[in-house]
């Protein structure tokens, strides 16, 4: 991360002072042990989780930035994994309401509603976009 | 399409909770294995064919 966003493998190379390539090659690998997931035809980061590199309908707000959770689990992973405060701002997958959880002392405050998950756990990683 | 599973807000936090806790920008971080998994969804109560990994 830097800032409020994943950075570009050129931009991980040019931190590092490395070849691209070597970055683009360790991507993969992380890709491969499921650490990342990578953008089609780009190689770039898609998602480190609990982080989306990409506008989601999971938007985070915690320690002062925005980031984006992949889905609902991510999301509240983010000021899990942070060890903050934070608010999840998204909307019902059924009837499109908005919906906000809030993070507040390591509990979630009194939340309506329920959490979704359509793909069994064993099948979560056969496509994990979809999941 | 099969319904799938629903948890309460508070149990999808603490599956968050627990799932994220090892800090995964520290160097030391590293994937949970199989069996470390199927036991933090046990201890969850994720439990049945839905949340079996295998």
């Amino acid at each position: 991360m830097s800032g409020r966003r994943l950075l570009l493998a050129a931009e991980v190379a040019s931190a590092l002072g490395v070849d691209t390539g070597e970055v683009r090659a360790a991507f993969e690998h992380l890709a491969a042990g499921r650490v990342l997931v990578l953008q089609q035809g780009t190689g770039e980061i898609l998602m480190a989780n609990p982080f989306s590199a990409v506008p989601m309908p999971f938007a985070v707000h915690a320690r002062g930035h925005l980031s984006f959770g992949n889905c609902i689990w991510d999301a509240l992973g983010i000021p899990a994994m942070l060890g903050s405060d934070g608010r999840v701002a998204t909307s019902c997958g059924c009837c499109g309401l908005a919906m906000e959880l809030e993070v507040r002392g390591g509990a979630l405050a009194p939340a309506a509603g329920v959490v979704h998950f359509a793909v069994p756990a064993r099948h979560w990683w056969e496509d994990i976009v979809f999941t | 399409m099969p319904r799938g599973a629903l948890l309460s807000p508070d149990t999808a936090w603490r599956l968050a909770a627990a799932w994220y806790a090892p800090d995964r920008r520290h160097p030391a971080w590293r994937r949970r294995t199989l069996e470390e998994t199927e036991a933090l969804l046990a201890e969850l109560g994720l439990t049945g064919d839905f949340w079996a990994l295998r």
